[in-house]
């Protein structure tokens, strides 16, 4: 692999939420990069913390979270930056993919929603350079009638149509990082593999990076380069793609595969287990759950490396 | 949306069809013989002989059979005679013509300058949730709907008309009177439509495409006028038009008070003159008058709010 | 148990046992008039002051607690019975009848309940019993449509599919199933419902309409004051603060009760 630059540096990163429940610690000490035109997928069940790494990095957290560690991108300390200097780098450095068309403003055309997003990002252009921007956008897009589709509101378009739509205005800056939270989650077969298809045509046409939130590990295998297991807030695997997913050296990573449709759902017994393991401080959080570690003395949270660039968060993995 | 459009029409038809048959029985079902009342109402109490009861009975065309009296009634009503009032015998259409502008006035003036105060301070409220100002407004609101609107144009009269005579008390004519009837008026509905416009507003900010413009870069000010204002006003206008409706019936109690010529006064009058024709005249008016509204209500909504449903019936808020 | 700290709920129970107790707790007879005594301020012997027939407002405002309460209060209870079984017939049952009875629902909806109560009102004449008519036959329609929704979305969940599965009879289920389910949320829009009934009433008796002389009731007491404003203004002045503290304690206890639900 050559060489390239890193874009994304998330160090160390911590978020605590203060809830009447109490603490929440939701992400506990991660730390991953990204590089140029690199797809970085998150992958791991729901509660997991992926959602707060993805709303940390462009430094949307609510106010009763508090976070440390440092999230650098391009040059900007995200964490550190102000509301102005944000909006500065939404959309035209870093742009959200969102999950579903709820995104989309009902009362909006889709021509308004670009256009708006780019009077943003480039004041200068003209009201008629920024409909031909939009439209050769939405031909690149893949619609059929890109004019068309610049009058037309949300409501009128299919939901694969949505989606490009959503794909469209992620991309419309041409910004160096997407982050796309679950961009499958509650798309039946067809559209998830349309939207798949496209978002593949995408990697390799444009030198886009992109961290990618899923819990589908087949998506993640299809258009991730690299990839990070995490349960409970931490790391538990975390590697090339392929390597982690066709050989998963972590107890988790096996059982996420076991639990895929294609697998027969084999969520053995352990899956429906709670965490029955004191939680405790540097112990390892999944201890409770894995079929090996379960009824042991708690041991550490610690790291092992199989290679250089990938690594296991298991005491029971070969280094 | 032409099914939709000509299912809502026909509905509308119906009501009012309905209306018509159930102000003819609105005479029918009072206690005493209508030619009675009339008598009654013509000569006060002084005794009146049969033959006069007789005659007038005659003249109304009661002795037809009830079908004919009914069937009569239609045809009146569609050539747009009400009759003539039992009091003043003055044609009730011309009455309730004449009347009308004032209670109009009263109910635009004080949907106008409610709508000017809640809009901004609901939206404020909104904004600074769990704030000062918020929770003042919820309070307000809690306050104002429970004060009979009554009462408090009596403690207005008796503080600014018969303690400081500020202002004139009962009547209309010039601006001056205007005032507490507005004031009592706007006080009723404020509280209401305030905390209307704030969860509508509520709800709006935490949308998801609020949330998406900010994260596209759009500016603050921009989020704010065309995300959330724009899509605000839907409801907002909606429930708006609606008080309208609201306002026709706050028209009684605020009218009487204040002696307001309008109709609302009128309705108090005549039911308590028993005046018969008046009322029939009266409940026909409101009902077309609340039909249309409806109609106008709903047609705007579907014009304006594409997503909503073409089920027919209600497709309000 | 927290709610009994609230002090409109502390205020509401003192209704209710004034509702009882009325004539116990009044000091003087609220019907006994006193000519040479018209009119008089507020004073030892009438803590309110006294009407323009010399009665005792105090007594007559306490007397009066049975009546305006009792009246809303029996309209709401007729309202509510009728509106749950009309709401549960349709929801329940669906089909044509549902489609007659919503149709009949959204149009009496549509129009505005106070004039045409105010209409019949004219039409039968005032007094109690065509009050409660009047107002009950408008009043059931929201209770109709919350008890509709409610029950539409209870009649699929599993245990009322599979009571209905095992034959049971659709009264017997409607009974111990639904009703019991849907009971909360109809007390809150009640309570809610009881200051806008005690408004309606009173307001009607303001008018003249409703409860008239020598009857006491809020809004009649209230009319009465209003010819003497100029003279005794706390003769309208009191009745105002009660209904008005009525209305504020039973709002608020419905918005408690509907908080308490989330």
């Amino acid at each position: 692999m050559k060489k390239k630059s890193v874009i994304l540096d998330v160090e160390k990163l911590f978020v605590c939420f203060h809830t009447p429940d109490g603490l929440v610690r939701a992400v506990r000490g991660i730390s991953f990069r990204v590089e140029k035109g690199e797809v970085f997928a998150i992958a791991g069940e729901s509660g997991a913390g992926k959602s707060v790494i993805c709303r940390s990095i462009v430094n949307r957290l609510e106010a009763s979270a508090s976070i440390s560690g440092k999230i650098r991108f391009d040059g900007h300390r995200m964490l550190e930056l102000e509301e102005n200097a944000l909006r500065k780098i939404y959309a035209r450095e870093i742009a959200v993919l969102p999950q579903h068309a709820t995104a989309l403003n009902p009362l909006l055309t889709i021509g308004e929603h670009l256009s708006e997003t780019f009077r943003a990002h480039f004041p200068e252009l003209k009201k008629r350079e920024i409909r031909e921007r939009s439209i050769h956008l939405l031909d690149t897009f893949g619609f059929r009638d890109p004019a068309g589709i610049f009058r037309t509101h949300p409501y009128q378009l299919s939901g694969g149509m949505k989606q490009r739509a959503l794909l469209s205005l992620a991309y419309c800056c041409d910004p160096v990082l997407v982050i796309a939270d679950e961009p499958t989650k509650g798309l039946d077969p067809v559209l998830k593999d349309e939207l798949l298809e496209t978002l593949l045509e995408i990697k390799a046409t444009r030198d886009t990076a992109m961290v990618l939130i899923t819990h589908d590990l087949k998506v993640a295998h299809r258009l991730a380069d690299r990839i990070g297991i995490i349960y409970k807030g931490r790391f538990m695997e975390k590697g090339p793609c392929r390597q982690v997913l066709e050989k998963g050296a972590h107890p988790y990573t096996s059982m996420l595969i076991n639990a895929m449709p294609e697998n027969g759902m084999a969520a053995d017994e352990d899956m429906s287990l709670p965490a029955t393991a004191p939680d405790e401080k540097n112990g390892c959080p999944f201890q409770g759950r894995c079929h090996r570690g379960r009824g042991e003395t708690p041991h550490l949270y610690e790291a092992k490396n199989i290679n250089s660039n990938h690594t296991v968060w298991c005491k029971y993995a070969d280094s | 949306m032409a099914g939709f459009l000509i299912r809502r029409l026909l509905n509308a038809l119906l009501v009012l069809a309905g209306v018509v048959t159930l102000t003819f029985c609105l005479m029918r079902f009072t206690e005493g013989d209508p030619a009675t009342i009339i008598a009654l109402d013509k000569n006060g109490s002084v005794l009146i002989s049969g033959e006069v009861i007789e005659r007038l009975a005659e003249k109304n065309g009661l002795h037809d059979p009830i079908h004919i009296q009914y069937l009569n009634w239609w045809r009146r009503v569609l050539h747009g005679d009400l009759g003539n009032s039992l009091r003043s015998d003055a044609p009730v259409w011309d009455e309730i013509t004449e009347r009308f502008p004032y209670t109009l006035q009263l109910a635009v003036l004080s949907i106008l300058i409610t709508s000017l105060i809640a809009v901004p301070l609901g939206i404020c409220a909104a904004v600074h949730r769990g704030r000062l100002v918020d929770r003042i407004t919820q309070w307000i609101a809690s306050v104002t709907v429970s004060v009979p609107d009554y009462y408090l144009a009596i403690v207005l009269i008796y503080a600014l008309a018969v303690k400081w005579t500020l202002l004139p008390a009962y009547g209309c004519g010039t601006a001056a009177h205007f005032i507490l009837p507005l004031l009592v008026l706007v006080t009723a509905k404020i509280g209401y439509t305030t905390r209307i416009v704030s969860a509508t507003t509520v709800d709006l900010l935490s949308s998801q495409y609020v949330a998406y413009a900010e994260l596209r870069g759009i500016p603050k000010c921009r989020i704010f006028y065309v995300h959330i204002l724009k899509n605000a006003m839907i409801p907002i206008l909606t429930h708006i038009s609606l008080q309208f409706l609201m306002a026709l019936e706050g028209s009684v109690i605020v009218e009487s008070i204040f002696a307001w010529p309008g109709i609302g006064k009128c309705m108090t009058d005549s039911v308590l003159g028993r005046d018969f024709t008046m009322i029939q005249g009266l409940v026909l008016f409101m009902a077309v008058l609340i039909v249309g509204m409806n109609l106008v209500v709903d047609l705007f909504y579907m014009f304006i709010n594409q997503r909503v449903q073409y089920d027919g019936g209600g497709a309000k808020p | 148990m927290t709610l009994l700290k609230k002090p409109y709920v502390l205020f509401l129970l003192l209704l209710m046992v004034l509702a009882v107790g009325g004539d116990s707790f009044a000091p003087n007879d609220p019907f006994q008039t006193h000519i040479d005594q018209r009119l008089s301020p507020p004073s030892v012997d009438y803590l309110f002051g006294t009407d323009e027939l010399g009665r005792c407002m105090f007594s007559r405002l306490i007397y009066s607690v049975r009546i305006s309460l009792g009246l809303a209060a029996s309209i709401l209870v007729i309202c509510l019975v009728t509106g749950t079984c009309i709401g549960m017939v349709s929801g329940y049952f669906g089909g044509l009848i549902d489609e007659i009875l919503m149709r009949a629902t959204d149009m009496i909806m549509a129009l505005p309940s106070f004039i045409v109560a105010m209409v019949l009102i004219g039409a039968l004449g005032a007094g109690l019993g065509n009050m409660i008519f009047v107002f009950a036959l408008t009043g059931w329609t929201r209770y109709a449509r919350l008890t509709r929704s409610l029950v539409i979305n209870i009649r699929n969940e599993n245990y009322v599919v599979t009571a209905r599965l095992t034959g049971l009879q659709s009264f017997y289920i409607l009974r111990k199933y639904i009703l019991p389910a849907i009971v909360r949320p109809l007390i809150v829009l009640g309570t809610l419902g009881m200051g806008m009934m005690i408004l309606m009433t009173s307001s009607m008796s303001f008018l003249g309409l409703g409860i008239t002389e020598p009857t006491p009731d809020w809004g009649a007491m209230l009319s009465n004051g209003t010819t003497y404003i100029r003279t005794a203004a706390y003769l309208a002045i009191f009745p105002g603060i009660l209904i008005c503290l009525t209305v504020l304690s039973f709002n608020l206890l419905g918005e408690e009760l509907k908080g308490e639900k989330k």
